[in-house]
């Protein structure tokens, strides 16, 4: 291993974060090369000194300044959910009708098939009220979702 | 101890007691991170501030399978880095007021005569100009990695890089260093 490749590894093998291969090449430099052995010592010196500067912790009030900070907030602003998350929300909701709608037209199948006429008339006009009432939900839920949807910053995504 | 995951679970629904768990949690972390990036007390409280604040508001888009400590130290250093481009680097404030009767000056009192603890607090001001001067991009790397403790894999997860470029910065960083304090290339020399 060459002096500049060694010297470039030094940090990652002073963090542990060289691969055992790689640990054993810098070791081996390290054995047999005075200059590299010197530059090592040297980056140990400046973790020592970079350590000087301790860790401060977090003025006391920090916490209580974010809740605040948020209480404050328009409450629509902080309930508004990213885009992708409200497009997630209304596929849910499109699916869940589609499955219904399929759900009840293969149940209502065979129903209707064993029903009398007369009551078959019944049966239909119940049926497509109901599937009336499940448009109604795809169609409103859609609506409430992209009402919320800010145009701007879907076109930027 | 409720796990950052349940912590951020309920966050995302809209539980404000869960978030301020996890401000709790990461305070220190937080304002470590921003107060070595921003080196000025002020702008780091700003800074941290701002970030939590950021993070709720993007909470709800963020993915559980994702580490939220990489994702967390993600908007962190974005925030600092907007600072940081907004203002002049002639406002860097050198000195941080609090470091005047820190808590590490208190801790030394019983192990330390006076002149040792000059001669401490002088190589920690050195140290924290010598970081300050770094530029951003090496500076950011070496914070992340020799302070927050994380590895070079989260630092390139975080900063979008390669591990090799983050290995880079961090070996020039720490070399400008040396330069610095241990070689007398400036007037901090130690």
């Amino acid at each position: 291993m060459r002096c500049s490749k060694a010297q470039e590894m030094l940090n990652r093998y002073l963090a542990g974060s060289c691969n055992p291969l790689e640990s054993e090449a810098v070791a081996g430099h390290l054995a047999g090369c005075p200059g590299c052995a010197a530059r090592l010592a040297e980056l140990k010196d400046v973790n020592e000194l970079l350590d000087l500067w301790q860790q401060e912790s977090a003025p006391e009030d920090l916490l209580q300044s974010v809740m605040q900070s948020l209480r404050r907030q328009p409450q629509r602003q902080l309930e508004e959910q990213p885009v992708a998350g409200r497009t997630a929300m209304l596929i849910r909701h499109l699916a869940v009708a589609a499955i219904l709608a399929l759900a009840f037209t293969w149940g209502a199948g065979p129903w209707l098939a064993n029903a009398e006429v007369v009551d078959a008339n019944k049966l239909v006009s119940s049926y497509a009220g109901a599937s009336d009432n499940v448009s109604k939900h795809t169609v409103s839920t859609a609506e409430r979702v992209f009402s919320k949807l800010n145009y701007e910053e879907w076109l930027r995504r | 101890m409720a796990t950052d995951e349940i912590l951020v679970r309920r966050a995302q629904a809209g539980d404000m007691a869960a978030f301020g768990e996890l401000v709790g949690r990461y305070q220190d972390r937080v304002y470590g991170l921003s107060t070595r990036l921003l080196t000025c007390t002020e702008d780091a409280r700003d800074a941290a501030q701002e970030i939590f604040i950021r993070v709720f508001k993007t909470l709800p888009g963020f993915d559980l399978r994702a580490d939220f400590t990489t994702w967390l130290y993600r908007v962190a250093t974005n925030v600092c880095l907007d600072q940081l481009r907004r203002r002049h680097r002639e406002r860097l404030c050198s000195l941080p007021a609090r470091d005047e009767s820190g808590s590490q000056d208190r801790l030394q009192d019983d192990r330390a005569g006076p002149e040792e603890l000059l001669l401490d607090k002088e190589r920690q001001q050195a140290v924290r100009r010598a970081v300050a001067d770094l530029p951003d991009e090496y500076r950011v790397a070496l914070v992340l990695h020799h302070y927050q403790q994380l590895s070079y894999r989260q630092v390139a997860a975080c900063l979008d890089l390669t591990e090799k470029t983050v290995a880079t910065r961090i070996h020039r960083a720490k070399l400008r260093l040396r330069q610095r304090l241990l070689l007398g290339g400036e007037s901090d020399a130690l």
